[in-house]
């Protein structure tokens, strides 16, 4: 191992550390206005990603036209998880409510090893251009450019939506304060169902970026979903900026961790990242403490 | 129910169970004694989640470390069986403590999603190296004391039944004492408790490590009665399905966790189903449960027996 190393790591840290980014940001979405922590939201990812194949093999559609029918599906998946798993009894708590997405978590596993864990790894077909080129005499594929690309823009038409659309405004005030948002008339279950419709189909765009990097599998989305967390943490659970900031950072501390000790210990690292994070920034890098939903 | 009506049940059920051998065959004496098993581990996992609202959603991990304890123990370092039993139950509960007390302070979530990151680095950690036997796990040797392998059925069931009775005793004093009440105090208001003097710290960071202690001893029970250790039986799925077992027995009542650790390891056993049909079965009760009936189903009949009780004494009075 030589120091030559190091910018490609760092490199292909930032191209890991933008998908554990955007998967937090979902969670993070999720979290402000629900108060939930979604531990679905990697394994939505997963099985859309697992949608999208089928439709590939049963209607032979170019893969760009089987990514905008898989997340149109997304956005309504998330809209009917709401409606049936978070919509029900909803003065129960917010842990009442995270248990409930461990509920579905766990049935949608069930059902991606029962349908399609006999054949499993899967080749999955991306819409970027196959091969690599060369950047500080790292190789990247085109695909996990592609990923970063597809991160960035995201990012930034979410921040765009935030900033100047109504609905964006409304999200950003139930996530505030959601009694207030309601007295100054804004249609909060309309608004949450909407956001777990953004988040979901957000979940299956990491899915669908994520598979053509590594196999498809049912433990496509499990390490990402970890990192995710860590990287929502490391926002604060509510800051967009601290989620993007956090996964970038553990992308690279994880990329550079490896390169100096062995690619068993990667879990062990972003654990240590976790625990550090919570005993030294408990409020997240940026942000403050959560204190609870107001 | 009352205090003597509840001591003839237990008494009751351990006569009972104690006698069972007798009765029955190898195998179903096997799913007793698993069913038993999953009983400590939810026992000590209702502790932290029921009794002290900390959602631990990596049990299996401890159980995990109970079990390769036990494995690598007696195996690698000529342990005795109850020495590394012990020892097990010990380093679970430092590793609780480690990762409890940086996630503790904080609210609820940050436990819950460090303890469940724990349980997903415990399993890839033991699966990456030879020591632990890599992803194929490992044979436990024999485990004898005083010419006793406590690998074969009998000696394991009568083991597990008294350390069984021994955990149910423990979480019922606990549930029943001064801690209990802290607890009771703290999930009502943990405000209020600290304007009484109580340390809301303290009382979730011990139950947390008491459900890791009881995590461990669980899982070394496990390896010793299935006599193989294997990453897989303690992934991340274990630790949701020790989680969905409270939640669909009863949330902080003893015959809940019980309830429910019966159902998840019987059911499978009793329909003869297909792993994966059962795990899809478990999800969508846990789901249901979850969503629609959050006192589990030992709450439930626990309320209608009562209002069948109150219809009885007072007739013809309207609810």
């Amino acid at each position: 191992m030589s120091l030559s190393l190091i910018p490609g790591t760092v490199i292909s840290g930032i191209i890991h550390g933008s998908l554990y980014s955007l998967l937090g940001l979902a969670i993070v979405l999720i979290f402000r206005t629900t108060g939930v922590a979604n531990f679905a939201q990697g394994d939505l990812g997963m099985f859309l990603a697992f949608i999208a194949l089928t439709l590939l093999q049963s209607f032979q559609l170019p893969i760009l036209v089987v990514w905008i029918i898989d997340v149109i599906i997304a956005a309504a998946a998330g809209g009917l998880v709401y409606l049936v798993l978070i919509r029900p009894r909803p003065q129960a708590s917010e842990l009442n409510m995270t248990i409930r997405t461990m509920g579905l978590f766990m049935f949608l596993f069930a059902v991606a090893v029962r349908l399609w864990a006999a054949h499993e790894p899967y080749p999955m077909p991306t819409p970027f251009s196959s091969g690599t080129f060369s950047l500080m005499g790292f190789g990247i594929a085109y695909t996990q450019l592609g990923a970063l690309l597809v991160t960035f823009g995201l990012m930034l038409a979410f921040f765009l939506f935030f900033r100047f659309t109504q609905l964006g405004l409304a999200m950003r005030a139930v996530a505030i304060n959601r009694e207030v948002a309601s007295l100054l008339g804004v249609n909060i279950r309309l608004v949450t169902f909407v956001t777990w419709m953004l988040a979901t189909a957000t979940s299956a765009l990491v899915g669908l970026m994520v598979a053509p990097i590594s196999f498809l599998e049912t433990n496509l989305m499990r390490p990402y979903l970890l990192k995710a967390f860590t990287a929502a943490i490391m926002g604060g659970l509510t800051s967009f900026p601290g989620v993007l900031i956090g996964g970038l950072l553990l992308g690279i501390v994880e990329s550079l961790a490896m390169l100096f000790t062995s690619i068993h210990f990667r879990e062990v690292i972003s654990f240590v990242v976790l625990l550090m994070v919570l005993l030294f920034w408990p409020g997240g890098i940026l942000g403050h403490a959560y204190k609870g939903r107001v | 129910m009352g205090e003597n009506l509840f001591l003839r049940i237990i008494l009751i059920g351990s006569v009972i169970l104690a006698l069972l051998p007798l009765g029955v065959g190898k195998y179903p004496l096997f799913v007793l004694t698993l069913a038993l098993i999953y009983s400590i581990s939810a026992m000590g996992l209702n502790l932290a989640a029921g009794y002290g609202g900390q959602y631990s959603f990596g049990h299996g991990a401890f159980m995990l470390i109970g079990a390769y304890t036990v494995a690598i123990g007696t195996a690698h370092w000529n342990l005795s069986f109850p020495l590394a039993l012990i020892s097990g139950m010990v380093f679970a509960g430092i590793m609780g403590a480690l990762i409890g007390i940086p996630s503790i302070r904080l609210v609820g979530f940050a436990l819950a999603i460090v303890s469940f990151a724990f349980g997903v680095m415990a399993h890839s950690l033991i699966k990456a190296f030879d020591y632990t036997g890599g992803p194929t796990g490992m044979f436990v040797p024999a485990l004898s004391i005083l010419g006793v392998d406590f690998r074969k059925s009998i000696p394991i069931y009568y083991l597990t039944l008294s350390l069984f009775l021994l955990a149910f005793l423990v979480v019922q004093s606990i549930a029943n004492s001064k801690t209990g009440r802290a607890l009771r105090a703290i999930a009502q208001s943990e405000l209020v408790s600290q304007t009484m003097g109580i340390n809301p710290v303290h009382y979730k960071l011990l139950v947390f490590v008491m459900s890791a202690i009881y995590g461990a001893l669980s899982g070394g029970l496990l390896a010793a009665g299935s006599g193989y250790v294997a990453p897989e039986t303690f992934g991340p799925e274990l630790s949701i399905f020790m989680f969905a077992a409270i939640v669909i027995g009863g949330m902080a009542t003893q015959g809940g966790a019980i309830l429910g650790a019966f159902f998840i390891s019987v059911t499978p056993e009793l329909t003869q189903a297909s792993r994966e049909t059962s795990e899809i079965l478990f999800a969508v009760v846990f789901a249901l449960v979850a969503t629609l009936a959050p006192q589990g189903i030992w709450g439930l009949i626990f309320s209608g027996w009562q209002r069948i009780r109150l219809g009885m004494s007072q007739p013809g009075n309207p609810e």
